[in-house]
């Protein structure tokens, strides 16, 4: 998969490059790397959800291109291509949440968990951005459009402890879990392929050719696919990008 | 500036963010029943039975000293927070608040219904109220008769002038998963029955795959057993030596176990993620052991302690090298040892049931380690445990 990455990335690059050697001052073209830090969350927080107890954002980094065609001195409309990572991990206690689990035994059951979950996320994505620019000053600009991601490698799983089990429903048989005993879940193959949503950014040039990015980026279609009904919410990617990037 | 953009977009999400007010208890558990002072208790009661398809509840069942008066019991009861209770009471359903406790007729057993704080879901619970079984348990097996249940078999042994028998197994741990694996079929358990007996039905225990998800956690097989005590449904999933709950009360001195078997060994050896060439065994064995209010039970982790037990009075370990495979009826007797463990049977606690009995079959004897080859078979008919 790195490969793949890296000669798609190199391919972008030499074509910017080249593109931008001989365009006039209407193209701008731009490179950025920076980090995503933020959450795959359902939204707003169901009532299962009865406390946070950790959250941390996983080292996410993205390497992004962008063209923007200027219209006139304050506006424009881009686009790019990004490659990047969307991963966190995050401890939460629930009550009556419905999940499929694999106890000791290696046994897989379904039903509604009361206790702690550990969650792990880490999808790495192709993204295509298409977006309009408004130029501040020289300075400061703000984008902002939709994105559209191809997922090109996700995981999400865990583990429950600390709890019990209700199989099938909230009466049903109890399966108690201590703090030792791990019951693992693993919904990777449950991820849609596909990623929209919105995104919006702000842009500070700090020299003629440096530049500061931040920008979020919005998941509007769920994480899973829609088939998939194990867990009774829906989840959502929500992450902030900072960059740095360099301006042809 | 950026700030300020940066600023708006972080408090545009944070609101949604908010822990949301907790919704009423889905659950509908009696969580513990307290009977009025001077009834003595003669168990801790098992509250999460498995639901009794025959009898369309959750059994609960109390033993109670002998003479209790069981025409007129008024027990209170503990509940999962917010739910409520009623009674079945010659047909009619009676609110019962917690709060007063409402007297009932125990000589059989009663209907009660708990319904959950979001008012969704109901559990029925059938109790029973009960003196000690006062009746010998039968000491000659046939393994002719189950009853199914959630699509296993539960093995009963009846007999004449006897307690009936209930064998335990770890069968209810086995079908917590195999609904979502699609075992239908109780003949597809570790613990079931064939017609193929030495003398008409037999006991027949399998080692088990568990499928794609045992292997991923490095415990692919399931081995059957049959023993006699209680199977405690919780911790079976997390710690199933801890479920297996051995013994019975047995009014004999036990000097012997008898019966037939066939063995046939899987090929392949499975052990802490390796297959291996070892060749598998089967376990056949008894205990003979006095229950104590601080030991009501011997845990499935006496084997791996070397029978040593604080409590144990005479073992029947079968000799290794009798553990054969055979397609042919092979015979075994094994003597209970009592010099082993040096103790004085008291003829009181004899009479009064203060000893327990417990008769084991496995399929692989690591299996509840989850060692063992999988398709290993073990076939058993027409045992005798013999006594004084």
């Amino acid at each position: 998969m790195k490969k793949i990455i890296t000669t798609i990335l190199a391919l972008t690059v030499g074509l910017f490059v080249a593109s931008a050697q001989e365009s006039d001052r209407k193209w701008e073209f731009d490179a950025r790397v920076g980090v995503n830090i933020g959450g795959t969350s359902p939204l707003p927080l169901p009532r299962e959800i009865r406390k946070i107890e950790a959250y941390s954002p996983q080292f996410s980094p993205s390497v992004e291109i962008n063209a923007t065609r200027l219209i006139n001195s304050r506006w424009g409309i881009g686009s790019g291509i990004r490659i990047e990572k969307k991963a966190m991990s995050t401890h939460a206690q629930v009550k009556d949440y419905r999940t499929e689990i694999i106890g000791e035994g290696g046994n897989k059951l379904r039903g509604n968990w009361t206790g702690d979950v550990h969650t792990n996320v880490e999808n790495w994505y192709i993204s295509i951005p298409v977006q309009a620019l408004y130029r501040l000053n020289s300075r400061i600009e703000f984008t902002g459009g939709l994105f559209a991601a191809y997922l090109i490698d996700g995981s999400f799983d865990g583990y429950v402890n600390d709890g019990y089990l209700r199989k099938d429903n909230p009466t049903g048989d109890k399966i108690v879990f201590d703090k030792k005993d791990k019951g693992t879940y693993d919904f990777s193959n449950e991820i849609n392929s596909l990623s929209w949503g919105l995104q919006a950014g702000a842009h500070w040039s700090a020299t003629q050719h440096i530049r500061l990015s931040a920008q979020l980026t919005w998941g509007v279609n769920e994480l899973f696919k829609s088939n998939f009904k194990t867990i009774s919410f829906s989840m959502y990617p929500i992450y902030l990008n900072i960059a740095a990037g360099y301006r042809f | 500036m950026k700030k300020t953009a940066l600023t708006l977009l972080l408090a545009a999400t944070l609101p949604t963010a908010c822990i949301k007010d907790e919704a009423p208890n889905a659950e509908a558990d009696i969580l513990s029943i307290t009977l009025p002072q001077g009834v003595v208790v003669e168990s801790t009661p098992d509250y999460y039975r498995p639901y009794d398809n025959e009898r369309r509840a959750y059994p609960l069942s109390i033993e109670v000293a002998f003479g209790t008066d069981l025409s007129a019991l008024a027990p209170t009861f503990e509940l999962t927070p917010g739910a409520t209770l009623k009674v079945i009471e010659k047909g009619d359903t009676i609110e019962t608040p917690l709060d007063k406790s409402r007297a009932q007729d125990f000589s059989q057993p009663v209907r009660y219904i708990v319904t959950s704080e979001s008012r969704r879901w109901q559990r029925v619970y059938l109790i029973d109220i009960h003196y000690p079984e006062n009746r010998d348990i039968p000491t000659e097996y046939h393994f002719e008769s189950v009853k199914e249940q959630d699509n296993y078999y539960i093995f009963h042994e009846l007999a004449e002038g006897c307690a009936p028998l209930t064998w335990a197994s770890g069968n209810p741990g086995f079908a917590l998963a195999a609904q979502l694996q699609g075992i239908t079929s109780p003949h597809s358990y570790p613990t079931t029955i064939e017609s193929d007996g030495y003398s008409g039905n037999c006991l027949k225990l399998q080692t088990l795959l568990t499928g794609d998800w045992g292997e991923r956690v490095g415990k692919p097989i399931a081995a059957g057993n049959l023993f006699m005590g209680t199977f405690y449904l919780p911790t079976a999933l997390t710690n199933s030596l801890n479920s297996t709950r051995f013994g019975v009360p047995f009014k004999h001195k036990p000097t012997m176990l008898t019966g037939l078997y066939r063995y046939t060994a899987g090929k392949k050896f499975y052990d802490n993620g390796n297959y291996t060439d070892e060749t598998d065994k089967f376990s056949i064995y008894a205990m003979f052991f006095e229950k104590g209010d601080d030991v009501p039970y011997i845990d499935g982790n006496i084997p791996s302690q070397g029978f040593e037990h604080p409590r144990m009075i005479a073992t029947a370990l079968m000799d290794e090298a009798e553990k054969v495979e055979s397609s042919e009826w092979r015979r075994f007797e094994i003597p209970f040892d009592y010099t082993r463990y040096d103790k004085i049977l008291d003829p009181q606690k004899l009479a009064d049931g203060k000893y327990y009995i417990a008769v084991v079959f496995a399929s692989s004897s690591g299996g509840d380690e989850f060692k063992g080859a999988p398709g290993s078979t073990l076939w058993v008919d027409e045992v005798e445990l013999l006594y004084e």
